[in-house]
């Protein structure tokens, strides 16, 4: 074991730099509301009465002693195969993580970082909640380096695997259905903040529309707010995905990504716990999907836990892509029709058919009926119920033709699910923490259950589910997962 | 797909009626406190009646949860710990049959609320990397018994691996 004493002698700081970065990020807030309110022609400043000026000065005095403060106290140290990590300025903690516990290393630099050459390093470590997540704020280059060699996550020679173009993007941006989370916030903005609604340009705007008919001003609303939403969902793809490439620099892999903020996540591939191929409904119309890795204690927080590999690829090729990343995974699954691991397939038998729609014809037939409750004709209400209950039928028919799963691989499971988006894992049998088989009374009645799988990521667990398949199915997963016998190893 | 055949402690079907009326108590006080400060500030009648409707189902499922729901919990509850992995089926209205391989297992904790220690129960808490599970109303020499022997299981197959 490598005696580290010697190497550290004493507690080291971050980055003095952290201090004023609080008050910069603030100044900076205002300076983009001022201009926010300039270019609604109204002055930001004269805006706030005397005593809300003072609260902002008091603010940013307050916010300058918080971060001389922990900078002050936060310390740490690499001794003896430990981190240990002092902080806290009314209540000091020290932590103590065992380096073999640390998995994955993260590196974000935001303009403000590399104006001081400084980055924010994030580590993962094994268990626990929140705690899981070691963020030292600001540290130099070559710290970052010493720590990476103390990690042994040394870089060795780096060959580019995957590079994302600018088209690509642009598409996934416009493909995402969070344009409608975008959209809503845009609604919620206009009719909640009464500084909007009086400025004079969204007053122009509003005259403008007032000239049209009817049906033509909801469109032209409509057309609106969709075009300004896809803007904003373009600009955030490209911020989080400009200049992304994928490299493979030993036994790690790197992910480097981002416009302003530059983040580099770097993850062991035994470490590496499921692949997820995500495929929504108006990138399935077009082939394209996105990739997700899950890797042991890793993940972040704006990609569902987990760390993007590829945002947007053609699905035709991404079978022969990841083969070249990860040698040792099967991915038949991608392109099963034809492939001559088919028999070994499972997928749901037609009788579950019934547990697939039922449900939801009696949610959203439900909700067509309600319409009987508006003021509309008799007709548009068996309309809304034909509709709704079409819409059930067809997505209950598309999760159950989705469901398949695979089993041929000894120490990996894969398989494909439905709720809205298609969702296809490819699993290592070791991070299954523990598989649950469930079973409602229908279910139990037709011989079928529902199988989750439990899988150990990040500080928030990973949980996948495959509904409605055969019992007989279930019991061939079942021997998969059960471990041999002792005599038998 | 094979089914784990250990029954629980019969003293747990005592058990979980007492939480149903400890929890039907705390309930119930909870929801006439809230009538009663709905009464006191002069709210709108109907989210009063919605609360005495909420009182009156709660009311229900106390009693059901107190006469028929331990019974059938007892009978659907099994468990069962291999050298290789631990088995638990559980549930009345959804059955849940969890697998555990028992090299997984990081710690197992033994618990004793005050009415398992009215009993000389225990309850076995399994942990794994990202789950946990628990086995309630074991009686106690049990559940160390299986505690002794999930720790012996685990140390054993990590030799192995």
């Amino acid at each position: 074991m490598m005696n580290m004493s010697s190497l550290d002698q004493k507690y080291r700081r971050l980055h003095p730099s952290i201090i004023i970065f609080g008050i910069i990020r603030k100044l900076v807030a205002i300076v983009i509301l001022s201009i926010i309110y300039l270019l609604l022609h109204q002055n930001y400043m004269s805006s706030l009465s005397s005593i809300a000026k003072t609260i902002l000065a008091i603010s940013i005095v307050f916010s300058l002693m918080r971060s001389y403060l922990f900078w002050k106290n936060f310390t740490y140290i690499f001794e003896d195969d430990l981190l240990i990590i002092n902080s806290g300025m009314l209540f000091k903690s020290s932590r103590v993580i065992a380096l073999h516990q640390i998995r994955n290393i993260d590196l974000r630099v935001s303009l403000l970082q590399r104006l001081f050459g400084v980055v924010e390093l994030r580590m993962d470590a094994e268990g626990g909640e929140k705690e899981s997540l070691l963020k030292f704020a600001a540290v130099t280059r070559n710290e970052v380096e010493r720590i990476k060699s103390l990690l042994r996550y040394q870089e060795k020679e780096n060959s580019i695997v995957w590079k994302q173009f600018l088209t690509p993007i642009f598409v996934y941006g416009i493909t995402t259905l969070k344009v409608g989370y975008v959209s809503s916030f845009l609604m919620f903005c206009y009719f909640q903040f009464d500084f909007l609604d009086n400025s004079s340009f969204v007053l122009q705007v509003e005259e403008w529309l007032r000239t049209f008919d009817m049906p033509q001003r909801i469109g032209a609303i409509a057309a609106i707010f969709m075009l300004v939403s896809w803007m904003i969902s373009v600009f955030f793809a490209l911020f989080r995905f400009y200049r992304l490439r994928v490299y493979i620099t030993g036994d790690s892999l790197q992910i480097k990504k981002g416009l302003v903020n530059t983040h580099t996540t770097t993850i062991k591939m035994k470490d590496l716990a499921a692949i997820r191929v995500e495929e929504n409904i108006l990138r399935q119309l077009f082939g394209l999907c996105t990739v997700y890795l899950d890797s042991i204690s890793g993940g972040n927080e704006d990609e569902s836990n987990s760390t993007i590999l590829i945002p947007l690829i053609r699905k035709k090729i991404l079978s022969r892509t990841l083969q070249t990343y990860f040698p040792t995974w099967d991915f038949t699954l991608i392109s099963p029709i034809g492939n001559p691991a088919d028999k070994n397939l499972f997928r749901s038998p037609k009788r579950s058919m019934l547990s697939f729609c039922i449900l939801k014809c009696m949610l959203l037939g439900g909700c067509g009926l309600l319409t009987i409750q508006l003021p509309i004709p008799p007709s548009y209400v068996s309309l809304m119920l034909l509709l709704s209950v079409s819409i059930s039928l067809i997505w209950g028919s598309l999760q159950y033709k989705d469901v398949v799963i695979n089993t041929f691989q000894r120490n990996q499971l894969s398989f494909s699910t439905r709720f809205i988006n298609k969702t296809t894992v490819f699993m290592g049998r070791h991070c299954i923490q523990q598989m649950v088989y469930r079973q409602n009374f229908i279910q139990s009645h037709n011989h079928l259950c529902t199988i989750m799988f439990t899988v150990r990521t990040s500080a928030f667990k990973t949980r996948y589910k495959v509904k409605h398949i055969d019992e007989k199915n279930a019991s061939i997963i079942n021997a998969w997962f059960s471990p041999a016998k002792m005599t038998d190893l | 797909m094979r089914e784990p055949t250990q029954k629980l402690d019969i003293k747990a079907i005592r058990g979980w009626r007492i939480e149903a009326v400890v929890e039907g108590i705390l309930i119930g006080m909870g929801l006439l406190l809230v009538e009663y400060l709905l009464y006191h500030f002069q709210v709108a009648r109907i989210i009063s009646a919605m609360v005495w409707v909420l009182f009156g189902s709660c009311a229900l499922f106390c009693i059901f949860d107190l006469t028929v729901l331990p019974k059938l919990r007892y009978k659907k509850w099994r468990y069962e710990v291999h050298d290789t992995e631990v088995l638990i089926g559980e549930g009345v209205l959804f059955y849940e049959r969890i697998q555990i391989p028992i090299n997984r297992v990081q710690h197992v904790t033994l618990k004793q609320g005050p009415i398992s220690r009215m009993y000389k129960l225990a309850t076995l808490e399994i942990t794994t990397a990202a789950s946990s599970v628990e086995i309630p109303y074991l009686s106690q020499h049990i559940a160390e018994s299986i505690s002794k022997d999930i720790k012996q299981f685990a140390l054993l197959n990590d030799e192995h691996e």
